[in-house]
């Protein structure tokens, strides 16, 4: 299990957690932020588990901002650029 | 016209659940949009609909102390709410009554919380994203959700507080408070008592002149139909699958 979290300043604290069990995977995201509509985190958590783990942190944002605004999900205390960052450091630190 | 729904004391499962009805019943248009004030018993810790129970809460701490726990479906932080040391208000509420801005009606729902203080001769603010403050210190921290047209806000105003229990029963990231003027958790929160506020009976006359203030209002009870809802929902806010989903 790899878990990263990070405290954006003068936003909330946003933790990710990343499980390989053989062929499944688990991504999760959490802390005490803001998606509206609430159901947009199972859409990013999603997405993460779709990309390759050696996707550069670019595009791993630009995959995820493109979900935020395919659902037209509003973000308080969390951006993509973030959860982006977190998911690299996953990769890095086992 | 508003419905203010007068201090009541329910446990953890029926807090949320109630406050879920009455998001149905506004949805519905079946009811006016209403304000809510409420107390836990006995004392629970809700956390936020993203957050993960293992990291926010000490569960063993919770079940030997009799503190029940909840999943809220609003998101932020994990909160301990004594059964005798603040109020809770939910204000529930049609979305075009506030700004389409969250932040915005963050602003707006807790200038009513400042004002309330007010009255008791306390001096807070607004400290975004959803928190009031004294000073530096937090007295009072909100969580809003928005579906199906209808505004759900809540949060807490602590009287007092058992700092010993709430940081047996919380674990807050110390990295929450990197961008604070404090380092310790005891000391980045406050209450109105420590504030001058002798009791939790002015404490609620005051936040419930800072609510309906220039509102048309009228006091209320939840009709039959939000009683059978809530009913209902309670096995929801008691589920595990609810409760422990992450």
């Amino acid at each position: 299990m790899r878990h990263q979290e990070e405290k954006i300043p003068g936003g909330k604290l946003v933790r990710l957690t990343i499980k390989n069990d053989g062929d499944n995977r688990f991504v999760q995201l959490s802390g005490d932020f803001f998606i509206h509509p609430e159901e947009g985190v199972f859409l990013i958590e999603e997405a993460l588990r779709d990309i390759p783990e050696n996707t550069p942190e670019s595009l791993v944002q630009q995959t995820i901002g493109e979900v935020v605004r395919k659902a037209r999900l509003e973000m308080i205390g969390i951006d993509v650029g973030v959860i982006a960052r977190l998911y690299s450091r996953c990769r890095v630190d086992n | 016209m508003w419905r203010v729904i007068p201090l009541e004391t329910r446990t953890a499962a029926e807090n949320m659940a109630v406050d879920e009805a009455i998001s149905d019943s506004v949805a519905a248009a079946n009811v006016q949009p209403t304000i809510r004030f409420y107390r836990w018993k006995p004392s629970a810790v809700s956390i936020g609909c993203f957050q993960c129970i293992r990291d926010e809460v000490d569960v063993l701490s919770c079940e030997s102390n009799h503190i029940d726990i909840v999943r809220r479906r609003t998101g932020g932080g994990a909160v301990y709410h004594d059964a005798n040391g603040e109020i809770t208000y939910s204000v529930i509420a049609p979305e075009e009554l506030f700004d389409k801005d969250i932040k915005a009606s963050y602003k707006e729902i807790c200038s009513w919380i400042i004002e309330g203080l007010s009255v008791t001769g306390i001096n807070a603010r607004f400290r975004p994203i959803n928190d009031v403050v004294v000073g530096n210190k937090k007295i009072s921290g909100s969580a809003q959700t928005r579906r199906h047209g209808v505004l759900t806000q809540h949060g807490t105003i602590l009287h007092s507080i058992d700092r010993a229990t709430m940081f047996s029963v919380l674990k807050p990231s110390e990295k929450k408070l990197s961008d604070k003027a404090t380092t310790s958790f005891e000391d980045y929160v406050t209450c109105a008592l420590e504030q001058g506020c002798p009791s939790q009976q002015s404490l609620y006359n005051a936040l419930l002149s800072g609510f309906t203030l220039e509102k048309n209002w009228k006091p209320d009870r939840l009709s039959e139909d939000e009683k059978a809802k809530a009913e209902k929902l309670v096995e929801k806010y008691e589920s595990d699958m609810w409760n422990r989903s992450r």
